[in-house]
């Protein structure tokens, strides 16, 4: 099975889910506008009533920001409202912070000072960090349902799928945690040693053009790496529903075993997928630039794109799961039978 | 001279370029043009910066020729304008006739870099190095008055700059070097976000004491707060007054040690207005001025009905005469005063202008109309630069039901932004 076979039948079996990808992405939607609401009723209620209504609908004011930023310092709706709001910014704001590793270096700081030192701190936590928690539970649960219908040979019912996301919730809860200890070290100990070494390797340098370098480099490789252990563990997810493993450890070391050894396969696969997310993005910038956002219709087309963006997302995500699960049970099966037809004849 | 500086590097690449200015050109006003001497530039630029050679000569040239026209000729033959190697601690800083500019190579052609410190360091010839202020005693005399310049050279040189930020990167040579992203639907203040911080700290420290005394306040009482207030003496006075104050206090402070005073009375002088009242309320006091429209009442004046009678005879009823009593008010939400103007719009277009001294807690302005009003709004020029908050200066009367269009377009790139976070963050 080549890149290109998996990637066909990954984009046949994910038109099969419609309403599983629907979903996910109602969930998505339930749980953003948890702060959605309640940002829109507070931006409503200082707006409404001023003639900064209409001015800053045509052009975002920097004072009108810098004023509403204080005296929303104490929300917990908006507190991380700023300019990465506009334009193509946001996907560049959230994939800095992935590859910095901020939501899991606050995540594991948050656990550790909660069963190890047994302290309650909420200093770096917020309502957006309690709710990409329960979103990784949610999520949890999804990709369990997801991989659980691809994994089979016939078509899924929505309840089956339902079905299968509480069947491998636990496992893949397990290996969620474990997921979480390898990304925290990651980012904690090797990322930090390498922004570390950076600076100090290039404190005597008089150029930027040095640091930043090796900051480009560091990028690259980080990015190689991370989308590694992303896809070993998707892998790793994929052997605990198809070889009914119970064990994450024993089931990530499975998932390495099949990864690496394919290592064109399985990478070339996530890159192509990739690169249909990378011109999602492109798409959604592109159209988002040419829709003027100063009248209501206009701003309503925005919005429909932009649930259309992640609606696309979403079944991109369950192309991602059911590429790569076609790719292992093709594989795997080619191999088993390669084995078993080398075994000599007795008669 | 008052201070000496030199450099030297190897790698240093020189650049020199002669200054001129003496031919009025066509957007300049006669009575404004003032032929100014030839000056010899010379950059000294980092290898790496060859792409901002022509920016800092540009931002060079402007600084020259706007103080020059504003204030004085630049009275020496040559300056010279170092672009400082990366982590030398030495960027953005000036000596007579030599400064130090910053930037770095990635900065994209619309953020204001190396543009805003180079027109901010050479005009440090001119506060400080021909007015030779206390900079540790009276740092506002020289940095107050030079980050208001600046804002202006800015603003007159180019069109706005607009809001950048720089990912994937990390940090160095004290700043962050990345790939730049620009905010092209946002322009870039170059007084910054100077309101919200007088907001946060300026009750911190009275603006007018020694630079080593302030409580984290040195960066507000020494840039900020005085600029926000000369920005405001501006639009109080009149440009026209404004560049014959500052032209005057130039002029006869240069080579010399003027004090606070000295420059008050000065504007006193030149304006021929008593602006003590501004200086009392801005940098000899750590209040904060806000104002702000309270309330807006529009009341339908019901038509006379029932029986009447004139004289003891059954008469018709007298016409009304309006329509509506409408009724705004004014607060005054901060302890310091200034006058205030109040713009008040009826729903027929029609609008009325109003002036209040500002004292008091609160001033009602009624009105008898037949078009109620539809919104109000004090200091509408934004006179009062310094005012913390405007947000609360303007109230609309809004039909029932209505929504903000503007809450809803950015509560919605909120949500959008909520959600690929939640995304990139599941793992």
């Amino acid at each position: 099975m080549n890149i290109m076979s998996s990637f066909k039948q990954g984009v046949k079996l994910a038109s099969r889910t419609k309403r599983m990808i629907l979903f996910a992405w109602f969930a998505n939607v339930l749980i953003a506008l948890v702060l959605a609401v309640p940002a829109l009723k507070q931006l409503d209620g200082y707006l409404r009533d001023t003639v900064m209504d209409e001015k800053i609908l045509q052009q975002m004011d920097p004072a009108w920001m810098d004023s509403y930023r204080v005296d929303m310092e104490k929300s917990d709706h908006t507190r991380a409202l700023d300019y990465t709001i506009f334009g193509y910014a946001p996907f560049i704001n959230h994939l800095e912070m992935q590859m910095n590793g901020t939501f899991i270096k606050t995540l594991g700081g948050f656990l550790y000072d909660l069963f190890v030192r047994w302290e309650l701190n909420a200093g770096p936590t917020s309502l957006l960090f309690f709710l990409s928690l329960l979103y990784v539970v949610v999520n949890t649960f999804l990709t369990g349902g997801f991989i659980g219908i691809y994994a089979k040979d016939y078509r899924s019912s929505f309840p089956e799928f339902l079905m299968d996301g509480a069947r491998y919730f636990g496992k893949f809860f397990r290996l969620a945690l474990l997921a979480l200890l390898v990304y925290f070290i990651f980012f904690s100990v090797v990322l930090d040693w390498v922004n570390n070494s950076i600076y100090q390797w290039t404190q005597n340098d008089a150029s930027e053009t040095v640091p930043y370098l090796y900051y480009m480099i560091r990028n690259v490789v980080v990015l190689l790496l991370l989308s590694l252990l992303f896809m070993i563990f998707d892998y790793a997810r994929i052997r605990m529903v198809v070889d009914d493993r119970t064990s994450a450890l024993a089931s990530t070391a499975a998932g390495a075993r099949f990864a690496v050894p394919h290592f064109v396969k399985t990478y070339g696969l996530y890159l192509l997928l990739t690169a249909f997310g990378v011109l999602l993005i492109a798409v959604y910038a592109i159209l988002e630039k040419w829709i003027p956002q100063e009248s209501y219709w206009p701003l309503v087309f925005l919005f429909i794109l932009q649930q259309f963006y992640m609606v696309a997302r979403f079944w991109l995500k369950a192309t991602f799961y059911a590429s790569q699960v076609t790719m292992y049970r093709t594989v795997s099966q080619q191999e088993h039978l390669k084995s078993v037809s080398v075994v000599p004849s007795t008669t | 001279m008052h201070d000496f500086a030199w450099v030297t590097s190897p790698d240093l690449v020189p650049t020199v370029r002669k200054f001129r200015h003496t031919e009025m050109e066509a957007n300049e006003r006669p009575d404004r043009h003032h032929p100014l001497r030839e000056v010899t530039v010379i950059l000294l630029t980092q290898p790496q910066h060859d792409n901002m050679i022509d920016r800092y000569f540009d931002a060079t040239f402007k600084a020259l020729r706007y103080y020059g026209e504003w204030y004085g000729e630049y009275p020496y033959d040559a300056i010279t304008v170092v672009d400082p190697a990366m982590r030398s601690a030495s960027g953005g800083m000036e000596y007579p006739t030599l400064f130090t500019g910053g930037t770095n190579r990635y900065s994209p052609k619309e953020a204001s870099s190396p543009e805003g410190v180079t027109v901010h360091e050479c005009g440090h010839q001119w506060w400080y190095g021909l007015i030779g202020n206390n900079e540790f005693e009276e740092a506002w005399l020289d940095e107050g008055f030079n980050t208001y310049s600046t804002d202006r050279v800015m603003k007159t040189g180019w069109g706005p700059f607009k809001a950048s930020r720089y990912f994937f990167g990390g940090s160095g040579g004290g700043a962050y070097v990345g790939i730049p992203y620009v905010f092209d639907e946002i322009d870039q203040s170059s007084l910054g976000p100077g309101n919200g911080e007088l907001r946060r700290y300026g009750k911190n420290d009275v603006m007018v004491r020694s630079g080593w005394e302030y409580y984290q306040t040195y960066g507000l009482n020494s840039y900020t707060k005085p600029a926000l207030s000369l920005v405001t003496l501006e639009r109080y006075l009149g440009e026209e007054m404004m560049y014959r104050v500052m032209r005057t206090y130039h002029h006869r402070y240069r080579f010399k040690h003027p004090t606070t005073e000295d420059f008050i009375r000065t504007v006193n002088e030149v304006s021929g207005k008593n602006m003590s009242w501004l200086f009392a309320n801005t940098w000899f006091s750590s209040e904060l001025f806000d104002y702000s429209i309270d309330r807006i009442n529009n009341r339908r004046i019901p038509t006379p009905t029932g029986i009447f009678s004139s004289n003891g005879k059954e008469s018709e009823p007298a016409p009304a005469t309006k329509t509506y009593e409408c009724e705004v008010v004014v607060k005054r939400e901060g302890e310091v005063t200034a006058p205030v103007d109040i713009l008040v719009v009826f729903k027929d277009g029609s609008l009325r202008r109003e002036g209040w001294d500002g004292q008091y807690r609160w001033k009602k302005f009624t009105y008898y109309t037949d078009s109620p009003v539809s919104y109000a709004i004090v200091d509408p020029y934004m006179k009062l630069a310094m005012d913390i908050n405007y947000n609360n200066n303007s109230k609309a009367v809004r039909e029932p039901g209505y929504r903000s269009l503007a809450a809803r377009k950015y509560a919605s790139k909120w949500m959008f932004w909520v959600q690929n976070y939640l995304e990139f963050a599941a793992f």
